[in-house]
């Protein structure tokens, strides 16, 4: 009976010791890492991911380079890049749109377009926030929008839902290119995402 | 030898009362003193072994430098908070459920976080972006509106209220119009509210008086199960307080005698059996008590609140100026533990002598308006799962201490058994988190003028509650300047300027 008490105690003694082992071991230590720009970085979130951006930035440049006002124009047309229009519930520096995807049409086509630069022209604040549409009234002359062609303006939607047990968030991005003469909508491409994220218990 | 001895203990007494204790956080931000406090957050972000803290440090800093008027510093902390509070990424979440709730990472209630968008939407509008100023308030509003029986309405009156000024800054006047009504309706609502919650506590208190029969906690609780169940409400402020109070306390006896008979494992449990059945009986109680206080709740009362309340909206709607002011004042909710364990998280709120800002421009002095009360979205942000969760892990416990202590006494056999059983009690953590971001503002004011393009100098007066004056507290903001054509927003934030 002693040594059943005895080798009961032992037990007892290492499932503490092996329970107090379990209770320093170390957590994963911090550490960075580089990642290509299209790999899910894991921190979650439900907003607008470089992933998107580059997405949505590579099938516009497609789409404009094939569209056939471009691909068979004479001269090289120019084209004048709006500010996209940010309607979500995310804070968005949406500049990171129309530069990617001008880049992108630059290294494409550069022999087929030719792109305005908004930030060095002395174009009118209501043409750089998009109200394109009213070139006329907008009373900027006609010396400024001769060399353009056309416009790439973009809007982007969201609708969200939430509860305690997490969010969803679906995303519309809208792009379109517009006739500079008579506003003619010649191109317009979507891209849509939903992600949802889901609280754990803790933070519900 | 002897004299030794005694001058030395001597010593240690006079250095024991002339050392005084450190500072609170809050008592530092209080007295002004910001760039203290701001050290001390500053340490907390530079040790990566308190990571779950970072986020509160992180917003306590963007509240002193809101306070200093250092709006870019306040921008970076404020945003590196939001893209923390809303990740999903799950980190650090198994080793929180396991070690205890205050481990995890700090990302608020939904009301932080509303404050966290509204802060970040009034920096935005300052600085004319007002995309991301709209992008603010929507987040900001879904984040509150998730937190009452999954309807996407938010009650955060302020951030309607900042809605409107943008949609107006951005020139849509229905989208304005709309915000405004809701911020109309969000604010009128809780007149209603208030009158129905003022007769609640008294009611409650004339209970409690005297009386130790009454348990404090319990009684909180109670109050606190009744108040989230009015908040969850119809927003309707034509309905009538009585019938409001009427269908809340039916909804919280539902609610709580769930609570008193669900847990089987409590019933033996004096402690935690008591707590849910004493709350179905104070809330048994205060349905036949407000029968007898509807006069208190009676509509002459109530009309009247709803008159003055509609007199200072319209008064701040009604003639949108191209300036406006917005005024934090006072301090915001605190978060105490309950129960045996720690397990159960009460809202306390916290004294400040402000309740009223007065601002003088050009001669000419303006009343400040309430727009939000961060206190009332504090007491109504209802239960969560954690609770519960908690309050199993608490009876857990209890009840794993008490089959300890009887199998430690009863034999020396069943000694290992009873260590066994302590040490598994010991790794199980029932406590709360009552982390909160305590210098928060209690209220936030707002007023709009109408002033020509030029620069400004405005003087801040606060005053308490009787309407005196209080004299260390005004402050005084040089170089406003305001710009043709240009929505102006100036911030101010009550406190004693050092």
């Amino acid at each position: 009976m002693r040594k059943l008490c005895t080798n009961i105690n032992f037990l007892a003694i290492v499932l503490v010791m092996l329970l107090l082992a379990r209770c320093y071991m170390n957590s994963p230590a911090s550490y960075s890492e580089r990642l290509h720009p299209d790999t899910d970085d894991g921190l979650g979130g439900t907003g607008v991911d470089p992933t998107d951006v580059r997405t949505i930035a590579q099938r516009m440049a497609r789409d404009i380079i094939a569209l056939p006002q471009v691909a068979n124009a004479g001269l090289k047309p120019r084209i004048l890049i709006l500010p996209v229009l940010n309607r979500t519930r995310f804070r968005i520096e949406t500049d990171v749109f129309t530069l990617t995807i001008r880049d992108l049409l630059i290294q494409n086509a550069s022999d087929k377009v030719v792109f305005f630069d908004r930030k060095a022209s002395s174009l009118p604040s209501n043409i750089l926030k998009g109200e394109s549409e009213d070139v006329k009234k907008s009373g900027f002359t006609k010396e400024q929008i001769a060399g353009i062609d056309f416009y790439l303006k973009g809007e982007i939607y969201s609708i969200s839902k939430a509860s305690e047990q997490g969010v969803s968030d679906w995303i519309h991005y809208s792009f379109m290119l517009v006739d500079s003469k008579n506003s003619d909508i010649i191109w317009s491409g979507s891209y849509e995402t939903k992600k949802v994220g889901k609280a754990g218990v803790l933070y519900q | 030898m002897k004299f030794l001895c005694y001058a030395i203990f001597l010593a240690m007494l006079l250095m024991s009362c002339t050392t005084k204790p450190p500072l609170k956080d809050l008592e530092l931000f209080q007295q002004g003193r910001y760039q203290e406090f701001l050290d001390r957050q500053r340490t907390i972000l530079q040790q990566v072994q308190r990571r779950e803290d970072w986020p509160l440090a992180q917003v306590k800093s963007a509240s002193a430098h809101l306070a200093c008027q250092n709006y870019d510093a306040a921008e970076q902390f404020l945003t590196a908070v939001n893209s923390s509070i809303w990740a999903f990424d799950g980190n650090n979440e198994a080793k929180a459920f396991k070690q205890g709730e205050k481990k995890k990472v700090y990302k608020g209630d939904p009301f932080e976080r509303a404050m966290v968008a509204f802060y970040l939407g009034i920096l935005d509008y300052k600085s004319g972006n007002y995309e991301n100023a709209l992008a603010s308030c929507k987040t900001g509003l879904l984040s509150d509106a998730g937190t009452k029986e999954e309807r996407y309405q938010s009650d955060f009156a302020a951030l309607y209220y900042l809605e409107s000024l943008v949609y107006r800054a951005m020139g849509e006047t229905d989208n304005a119009i709309k915000a405004e009504n809701l911020f109309r309706a969000s604010l009128l609502s809780r007149i209603t509210l208030d009158v129905v919650c003022s007769t609640v506590k008294a009611v409650f208190a004339a209970m409690s008086k005297g009386s130790a029969q009454f348990k404090e906690a319990e009684l909180v609780t109670a109050t606190e199960l009744l108040f989230a169940q009015l908040a969850q409400m119809s927003n309707e402020p034509s309905e009538l307080p009585l019938t409001i109070l009427d269908s809340a306390i039916s909804r919280a006896l539902v609610i709580a005698e769930e609570r008193a008979t669900g847990v089987v494992l409590s019933a033996k449990n004096s402690d935690f059996a008591c707590d849910w059945s004493l709350i179905v009986h104070y809330l048994s109680l205060i349905k036949i008590e407000c029968n007898s206080h509807i006069s208190d709740i009676g509509e002459g009362r109530y009309a009247k609140f709803l008159n003055t309340a509609q007199n200072d909206l319209n008064a701040l709607l009604n003639n949108p100026g191209n300036v406006t002011v917005i005024i934090d004042l006072g301090i915001g909710p605190r978060k105490i533990s309950a129960g045996s364990r720690g397990e159960r998280v009460m809202i306390c709120q916290q004294p400040y002598m402000e309740k009223r800002a007065k601002v003088k421009v050009s001669g000419k002095s303006y009343d400040s308006i309430l727009i939000e009360d961060l206190n009332f979205q504090a007491t109504t942000r209802g239960g969560r799962r954690m609770d519960f969760i908690l309050e199993n892990r608490a009876v857990y416990k209890d009840i794993s201490d008490a089959i300890g202590s009887y199998l430690a006494v009863t034999s020396i056999y069943t000694l290992p058994i009873a260590s066994l059983i302590y040490l598994s009690s010991a790794t199980v953590n029932a406590a709360a988190d009552t982390r909160i971001w305590e210098v928060m503002p209690g209220e936030v004011h707002a007023l709009s003028l109408n002033l020509e393009p030029g620069v400004y100098s405005l003087d801040v007066r606060f005053f308490d509650a009787l309407g005196s004056e209080l004299p260390k507290m005004r402050q005084g903001i040089d170089n406003c300047i305001v710009i043709k054509d240009r929505p102006v927003l100036w911030y101010i934030r009550s406190g004693v300027k050092q």
